[in-house]
């Protein structure tokens, strides 16, 4: 053990530093910030507020679980420009679903915002509401569905089997606009059209049972697009879908963000899906935003090592001679503190700073940040692992495919 | 394709109906196909055309209703004998899609991965049947420790080493493996896939691996099958279908496969396919042909003249395209 705690202090960034377990507090707190040296805390400050619809400032949402409070979302900070795509990606258990439910206050019932700020613009003012500290439901309604829509994963759970398609689009049209049963009716029909379904008057009046899973899907946009919703928070909604369908799916949410304007909020955890649908990117593991930047940022000039991890798993860019990567171990549980950086335990470029103090965001550009040592200056220079590296070039043989196929038509 | 290749399952014409009433709906018509031993073959296609069903008229849970399924040249549809019966069962296992609903919530490890073991009697006492449980376990990767366990306390990944785990016991020569990654995370499929592939290599395992994704097929698979409808409509070694995709299908499976590159997928167009876009007549005969070694495609006469073509082209090293 004790050889250990030596170890840990030849290799922490700052040799000067010591850390052991009778470190008080105090010490502690002075020598992260001295560790803390390179990173700017008010990173996301520096933008003008102009293009933001929504900014979300040190969230955290813990949950009463066992007796006990576990954080599951700690400390993110996360601006969403107006019109634009953002894709959250991450395993199960990052913490990913729940952080985004905090926007149209769905968490379950033992979950609660224990610190941080939502900041929603409310377009009437122009001035930013805090929406963490809504209590009521009659605050969120004015909230949910109407101003941020939410697509879920399996489109059978999120329809009532037991009432009409018409009827669960147009009953969004008379409660949040107003609509009269006859012109809803119209309206919906209209809507279903701009979905795509096939004869959508005729369909009117079927029940979810009688369409297919990528047409139900198609029925849970339109619901989503009867609210005319400022933001729409998509969860994995082609996850169970077929890669054929999933493609319309996703190609449909891009026309209609076309035509509509609204921002979307893209949840998943396939990095073909991000390539496919993003403007920006943010990587969550452990409840925190590891890696956040413009699509190209994030898949051409990868820094994290969890977001090496996710591109090196991904069969695209395997080849058949080398066996895939993975990633070992399991997602942290939160059940026990976490210590240090969250990734860590799975992390084969992990140094030993990295067990014992949190990385705070780096800043490599004015719109990609990551929160890893590696980025600090003091930290030793790694080598990405090769399929990062080599990215580029795999992806322009496949793409060199692709131009053949599309050029035969 | 070059050397020689023992077959190990051969369809036969095969057709498979379902009945309701006196209603009769065919789901799958016509199909030949060989599969060899020692290979993974991919089966690939949307839901609803009939690739899960192939699989399971392998394990005789749907019956045939023509046509004729061999195994090692023997006759495996329709009435068999009963020995041949549970033969038959030792030696083709199944992986299924969803491992926390594969596995019985209610029974541990232990029993889950024995059952097949005890149900055949394939071990001389308690410690021999302990013995083999636990190798298997450390050859996926799950401590023996976890034996008295049950299926809730693991994760997805873990859970679907022991569906694997389970099949494997019986040391099968058939494994079909039905969308054994489609409800996993994309870190955690990396690892079932190379479980998969480390067996195949060892054992020499043959593997029919369905799914609906074409770059996880291509990954794992030594040749690939596409079907549509019911019906197959292209069959091709791995690396030649994505170089050479020829049936529409095919490529709207390919260009539906979404790259980790956002240059090329804001650039890239997704092909949709309609089964009518063929324009197929009365007349036509619309069949499976081998158009090159190992490379089979479903056409009538006209498109066969164009695929054709389309290959000459390749060879010539010329434009890839007839237009």
């Amino acid at each position: 053990m004790a050889k250990e705690k030596l170890k840990v202090k030849e290799e922490l960034l700052e040799p000067s530093i010591n850390i052991d377990a009778h470190t008080s507090e105090e010490d502690y707190n002075k020598i992260k910030k001295e560790l803390y040296r390179y990173a700017d805390p008010n990173y996301l400050d520096h933008s003008s507020d102009e293009n933001k619809v929504l900014k979300v400032r040190n969230l955290s949402v813990g949950f009463l679980t066992h007796g006990k409070k576990i954080n599951v979302i700690r400390n993110i900070s996360l601006d969403v420009i107006k019109g634009e795509t953002l894709a959250i990606v991450g395993e199960s258990g990052s913490g990913k679903s729940v952080f985004t439910k905090t926007f149209t206050g769905m968490l379950e019932d033992n979950g609660f915002i224990s610190g941080g700020e939502i900041l929603f613009r409310n377009p009437k003012t122009n001035e930013f509401d805090d929406i963490s500290k809504y209590k009521s439901n009659k605050d969120w309604q004015k909230i949910r569905g109407r101003r941020i829509a939410t697509i879920f994963q399996d489109p059978m759970t999120s329809l009532n089997p037991l009432l009409t398609i018409g009827f669960q689009i147009a009953e969004v049209l008379q409660i949040h606009h107003g609509f009269n049963k006859k012109d809803a009716k119209e309206e919906a029909i209209k809507i279903l059209e701009r979905v795509q379904i096939p004869d959508a008057r005729n369909r009117y009046n079927d029940y979810p049972y009688q369409y297919s899973g990528g047409m139900r899907q198609r029925v849970v946009i339109a619901i989503a697009l009867a609210c005319r919703p400022e933001i729409l928070i998509c969860d994995e909604p082609t996850t169970a879908l077929d890669v054929t369908v999933q493609s319309q799916i996703l190609q449909l949410i891009k026309d209609l963000q076309k035509e509509f304007g609204w921002t979307t909020i893209f949840i998943t955890h396939d990095l073909g899906v991000v390539a496919n649908v993003a403007d920006r990117v943010a990587v969550m593991y452990g409840g925190q935003v590891v890696e956040y930047g413009t699509c190209d940022e994030v898949f051409y000039n990868p820094a994290h090592p969890y977001t090496w991890a996710l591109l090196q798993s991904l069969p695209q860019l395997g080849s058949k001679e080398e066996p895939l990567h993975h990633i070992k171990g399991n997602p942290p549980t939160f059940l026990t503190e976490i210590v240090g950086e969250a990734f860590a335990p799975r992390n084969e470029f992990a140094m030993n700073i990295d067990f014992i103090v949190d990385p705070p965001m780096f800043k490599i550009s004015d719109t990609h940040f990551a929160k890893t040592w590696l980025l600090d200056p003091r930290a030793p220079k790694v080598k990405k692992p090769k399929v990062i590296r080599e990215l580029k070039k795999r992806m322009e043989i496949a793409s060199e495919e692709l131009k053949r196929e599309v050029n035969t038509e | 394709m070059s050397k020689e290749q023992k077959v190990l399952v051969s369809f036969k014409d095969v057709k498979v109906s379902f009945k309701r009433g006196i209603q009769e709906r065919v789901v799958i018509e016509g199909l030949d196909l060989d599969i060899f031993e020692g290979e993974i073959l991919g089966l690939v296609g949307e839901s609803g055309s009939g690739k899960t069903t192939i699989g399971r008229t392998l394990i005789r849970i749907v019956p045939v209703a023509g046509g004729e399924i061999l195994y090692r040249g023997e006759r495996i549809s329709g009435k068999i004998s009963r020995a041949k019966q549970r033969e038959l069962k030792t030696k083709v296992q199944m992986i299924f899609q969803d491992p926390s609903a594969s596995l019985n919530e209610r029974s541990n490890v232990d029993y889950i991965i024995s059952e097949g073991l005890r149900a055949f009697k394939l071990y001389e006492n308690d410690e021999e049947r302990i013995k083999k449980i636990t190798d298997m376990m450390e050859k996926v990767g799950l401590p023996p420790e976890y034996l008295k366990r049950y299926p809730h306390e693991f994760s997805g990944g873990q859970r679907q080493r022991i569906g694997i785990a389970r099949a494997m016991v019986m040391k099968p020569e058939l494994v079909i493996a039905d969308e054994p990654i489609s409800a996993l995370d994309v870190s955690i499929r990396a690892q079932v896939l190379n479980l998969l592939k480390d067996f195949r290599d060892e054992y020499n395992l043959t593997i029919l691996f369905i799914a609906h994704d074409l770059s996880v097929v291509r990954y794992i698979s030594d040749r690939i099958v596409v079907i549509n409808n019911g019906k197959i409509v292209e069959i091709a070694d791995a690396n030649r279908l994505f170089e050479m995709p020829l049936h529409p299908y095919t490529q709207a499976l390919l260009t539906a496969v979404p790259l980790p590159d956002p240059q090329i997928e804001r650039k890239k167009k997704v092909r949709i396919y309609h089964p009518l876009q063929h324009g197929y007549t009365k007349d036509d005969v619309v069949k499976l042909h081998e158009i090159e070694p190992g490379h089979f495609v479903r056409a009538n006469d006209k498109e066969l003249e164009s695929y054709k073509k389309r290959l000459e082209n390749e060879r010539k090293g010329g434009p890839k395209n007839e237009k």
